[in-house]
This record gives structure tokens, sequence and C-alpha cells, in this order.
């Protein structure tokens, strides 16, 4: 029994010094991590092997000066539609060992009539690097086409573009309708003229 | 048979060189008495105040008024509705009842033109005063969209406008020259104007001929436009997707309420002048049963469209349409709406079935609770359906759920309709209320008659 409760205790002690040394091991990642890096950037690159990938890198100067990597740092990616953002996410955000996050560029995503695609990523309030932001166009999208409303004759259109039957009917209606004013305007004249003429006339007599 | 004697004459150059004394004594303009003095007064004292209240407007903007994001149509457009409704009835008296042949019109016509034009006029005037920049009006021509049912409506508008003024001055000629032979004692400025306008009249056959040709002319012309002016009208409403305005019925449902309400303005209006002017000899019994029967039938065609407005989605109560109708049957404006259609409507049509409701008194009196509640009306065409839009009204201060027209814009209201009314009393004071001519034409052709 004694034994037993020896052992126990040898297995007990065994997993304590096991946990203190882990809780050690992570002190030493923590005050690595908080190596004070500077100059950091944000990199967008684009990459079609196996498919359209977006690649965001995060750099930055470690104390010695060096450009390095920086690993862990969360990175979104965005892209821009009509109104607002199109967020693009992969299994991980966080830049990996060589400082990229890599996502799938979405499929049958429209671009302008080029098929110009604008692409956002940014880091936010990173404890590493603060905050960064860029932003990239690629020509990875279905090209648009874009209908010019504005150009198109309609009811809704500027003055300048109404519908062609309409600017008809409307001008025929007012053509018709201010003709016979007119007319009737000129009935006017020659009943005056009439009268004119029968006074010269009255007057002779 | 008669009027084919009075052409020949005409044509053969017979002509109305002498007027009759009598008519001469009893349809010449007459100078203003007493009581006519007091009503010019009293309506220049209302155009005064509502003068001052437009100026109070025009510098301030129409924050002045209860018209807020929500009412942005108040009473001005509805008095808007109303003018051009009443203005119909020119084209009813003028045009429909002479192309119909209808004799005993000829007292009426006049009447009938002169309210037409003053409420055009008017009409057209009040749409200046909704205007936030007055000073911008002109931009409507220069700018204006050919799609839009504003345009088509200052279009139609200016147009009827015309028309309205040239059969009223048209058939005016004859009188204008004999004002002008006639009144030679009067005012230097009235001699020159009916010398001027008069055209150098001279009663030859062909002038009457262009005369008379020009009428007919016109009158086939103001028929499809009156129907125009108020269909173009209701489609500032009827072309938006609002509750209350969103029918296919507005069109007919407009003209008919119109056609009603300016008939109903005529016998009010030829009442007064009958009474005022002593023109009993001219505007007898017969012309008010006449009218009386007139207004019977289309309140009873108005009668039929309400249903029709109000029975339809009533029926179906669609949430928003609901609630503006449960406002109109059981909230807040139906006390004014009852009143309309019981006062204004149902019980103009009951009274004037009988012979005795077409009497002079009792048709005056019904025809202007019809004119009013015309007027009334149209409010309730334009502000319920404003106050229930399909997006509930939330975030906004507690006075914009209501609409209460301020001072300014009752006082500017009143203005217009007391203006209106001005100028028909001026236009009678300066020409004679009955055609001269027309009276004598009748009176040679029974005359004919009775020798044959």
């Amino acid at each position: 029994m004694k034994h037993k409760i020896k052992y126990i205790f040898l297995v007990l002690m065994a997993v304590i010094s096991f946990g203190i040394q882990t809780t050690y091991a992570a002190d030493d990642d923590k005050a690595k991590a908080e190596v004070k890096y500077t100059d950091a950037t944000l990199k967008l690159s684009f990459d079609t092997t196996g498919g359209k990938h977006i690649i965001a890198t995060v750099m930055a100067k470690d104390p010695s000066g060096a450009v390095v990597p920086v690993k862990d740092v969360t990175v979104v990616i965005q892209i821009k539609k009509s109104f607002g953002m199109l967020p693009v996410e992969g299994d991980n955000m966080a830049t990996d060992e060589s400082g990229t996050v890599t996502v799938n560029f979405p499929k049958e995503l429209p671009g302008d009539k080029e098929g110009n695609v604008t692409v956002y990523s940014k880091v936010d309030a990173d404890a590493k690097v603060g905050d960064l932001e860029t932003q990239s166009i690629v020509k990875w999208g279905i090209p648009a086409e874009i209908e010019n409303t504005l150009n198109k004759r309609a009811l809704w259109a500027a003055r300048a573009n109404a519908p062609i039957s309409l600017v008809i009917a409307v001008n025929l209606m007012i053509a018709l309708v201010w003709g016979t004013i007119i007319f009737i305007a000129f009935k006017l004249l020659t009943i005056n003229r009439l009268g004119k003429n029968e006074k010269t006339i009255k007057s002779k007599v | 048979m008669n009027s084919e004697i009075v052409t020949a004459e005409k044509e053969a150059g017979i002509g109305h060189h002498e007027v009759p004394k009598d008519l001469l004594k009893d349809l010449l303009p007459k100078k203003l008495t007493k009581s006519g003095t007091i009503w010019m007064v009293f309506l220049l004292i209302i155009i005064g105040i509502g003068g001052y209240a437009y100026i109070s407007q025009l510098q301030k903007g129409l924050i002045v008024t209860d018209m807020r994001d929500f009412t942005s149509w108040g009473i001005y457009i509805s008095n808007f509705v109303f003018f051009v409704a009443i203005s119909l009835v020119g084209s009813l008296i003028s045009a429909v009842l002479k192309l119909t042949d209808v004799k005993w019109r000829t007292p009426l016509v006049r009447i009938a033109e002169i309210i037409a034009v003053a409420a055009i006029t008017f009409a057209a005037l009040i749409i200046i005063v909704d205007m936030g920049r007055p000073e911008r009006f002109w931009h409507l021509f220069v700018y204006g969209r050919i799609q839009s049912p504003i345009m088509w409506d200052v279009i139609v508008i200016t147009t009827y406008f015309t028309i309205s003024i040239l059969l009223l001055y048209i058939p005016l000629l004859p009188d204008l020259a004999i004002c002008r032979d006639k009144l030679t004692g009067a005012a230097k400025w009235k001699r020159w104007c009916y010398k001027f306008f008069a055209l150098n009249w001279q009663n030859t056959p062909r002038q009457y001929k262009i005369v008379n040709d020009s009428i007919r002319i016109l009158a086939v012309l103001i028929i499809p436009l009156a129907l125009s002016i108020h269909t173009v009208t209701s489609w500032l409403f009827a072309t938006t997707y609002r509750a209350g305005w969103d029918s296919t019925n507005f069109g007919p449902y407009f003209v008919a309420g119109a056609f009603m309400a300016g008939c109903a303005a005529v016998i009010a209006v030829t009442y007064v002048v009958r009474e005022h002017y002593g023109l009993r000899k001219y505007i007898t019994d017969k012309h008010f049963d006449h009218m009386g029967k007139l207004l019977v039938l289309l309140s009873l065609i108005y009668l039929y469209f309400n249903v029709n407005e109000y029975l339809v989605p009533g029926y179906k109560m669609k949430e928003t349409e609901g609630a503006q109708l449960k406002a109109l049957f059981t909230g807040d404006y139906a006390p004014m709406f009852w009143s309309v259609q019981i006062l204004g409507l149902a019980i103009p049509i009951i009274v004037l079935l009988f012979k005795w409701g077409r009497k002079p008194v009792p048709i005056f009196i019904i025809s202007v609770i019809v004119v009013i509640g015309a007027w009334f009306k149209r409010l309730l065409i334009v502000t319920p359906t404003l106050l229930h839009p399909f997006i509930p009204i939330q975030n906004v201060p507690d006075s914009w759920h209501h609409y209460n027209p301020t001072w300014q814009e009752w006082a500017i209201t009143s203005a217009s309709l007391a203006g209106a009314l001005f100028i028909i009393q001026i236009f009678f004071r300066l020409f004679p209320v009955v055609s001269i001519w027309e009276t004598m034409e009748e009176r040679e052709a029974e005359t004919e008659s009775q020798k044959i």
C-alpha cells in the first residue's frame, strides 16, 4: 500500500513538474511575442497556382533591424462591393511563420466593366504591428455589363431623354390645339379688318 | 328652322343694328350699388389679409404653414384641385350644352365662362403660392420634364385658360360694340376699353359668321381639353403609389366631381347675379329647374364614383389603405367625411329630385352647400392619404402626425377664393351679364316661329 502511495506521489510530482515546465515554455513564447516590431507592412499579392488565391503578408523590422515575417497576426480580407464590403475568409486568418494568410478568391465574382476587383486587407489594433491597411486591384472579376439607364430614353430619364413616342404625342397635341388657337386669333384680326373696311364704306356713304 | 332664319338674316346683312330699349336698360352694366360696394370692400379686405399672409410666407418660407415632411400638400393643393374642378363648368355650359343644342343655356353662358376664367386663373396662382421658391416658377418651362404629370398639368392649364378666355371674349364682341355705342357717358378709360376690345365690330354678316364659326370650333376643342385638365390633375395623385390615390378610377372620378361642383357654382352665382342685377325676366325659374336637373344627374354620377372609390378598397381593407379609410370613416376625418358625403352629396340629390327643391331659393342654398362640400372633399382626397404613408411615420415630432393649417394658409386660401369672386364681380360691373345679342337672336327666332 505504502508503495502504491509512493508511486502515485511520484506520478503526481512528474505531472506537476511537466506543467511547470510547460508554463515556463509558454512564458518564454510570450516573452518572444512581446518583441517590439517596427515599420510593419501589409502587402497583398495574388497567386494562380491551383486556383486563384489572395495572399496577405505582414512583414516588420525586429529590434535588430532585420525585416522579418510576423506570425499570428489576424488579417481581414475584403472585396469592395457596389455598396459595402464582401468579407473573404479562409480556415485560418492569422499569419503563419512566413507572415502570410492565403484565402481563395470567390468564384464568379462580378467586377467592373474590365473585370477589375478591388481587394482590401487590414489588421486591426494588433499587439505586435498595430493598425495596417492596404488595397490592390486585380482583374479576376467577371466583366460587368453596366447598362447606363441615364442615357436611355425612359419615363424616369432626364428631360433630354424623354421617350420619343411621348415627345411626339405631346408636341402633336400642343401643335394641334395651339394651331387652332392661333387660327382663331387670326380670325379676330379679320374681324377687326372687316370692321375697319365697313367703317370706311360707311364714312364714304 | 329658327336658327336657319336667323343665320339667313345675318348672311343677308340684316344684323342687330337696333337693340331694343328694354334690353339695353336691363342688360347693360350698371353702377355699383351700396350692397355691391360693401361686398367688394369685404372681398378686398380678405384679399389684403391674404396678401399680408403671403408676404409673411415669402419672408419666412413655407415654415409658416403646417406642411411638413409627410403632409407636403395641404390646403393650397386642395384649393388648386377645387379651382380646376370649378373651371370645368365653362366647357359644360359653353360647349356641351351648345353642341347638344340646349336653348335655355343662353343667359348662363357668360356666367359660366367668367367663373371658368376666374377659377383657372386662381388655380394657376395657388400653385405658385404652394412653391417654396416662387421666383423659380419659370424653371418649370425651361427645365421641365415632359415625362412628368406636373408638366402636363402646366401645359393643359395654360391651354385651357387661353381657350376659356377666347370663349368668354369672342361671344362678347357684339356686346362690347353695343357698350361702345350706347355707354357714351361712361368713364373715359371704360370707353377706351370698349372701343379697343370691340375690334371695330360693325355687325356685318361676315363678322357674325366668324364669331359663330369660332365659337363652334372652340366648343368642340374645349371638351377634350376640359376632360384632360382634370384627368391630368387627378394623375398628379393617381400616378403615385399611395393609399387612397393608387386608383385607375381617379380620372373619371375627378371629372364627375368637377362637373358637379362647377354646375353648383354656376347656380349659386346665377342666383346672386339675378337678384342683384334684377334679371328675373331673363333668368327665370325654368333655368334653375333645368340646372337643378342637370345637378342631380351629375351628383348621381359622382355618387356612383364615390361608391366605387370607397366601397371597393373598404371591402378589402388592405393594411395601409385600411388605416387611411378608417381615418375617414371613423377616425379624425370622420366628421368632415360624413358631412361632405351626406350634406354635400346625398341630401342635394334627394332635395333636387323634387320640383320644389329646384326653385331658386332652395337650389341656391343647396348649391352653396355643394360648393362648400366640394372644397372640403378635395381636402379629404389630399391630406389623409399623405398622413398614411406605406412606411409608418416614426421618430418625428408629434405635430407631424397631424395637419392643422396655419392662419397664413387659411388667409391665403380665403384670399384666393375672394379673388375669384372679385374677378367675377368686376367683370359684371364692366360687361353685360347676359349676352344682349344672343338674347336678341332668340327673340327674333321666337317672333319668326310665331309668324310661321
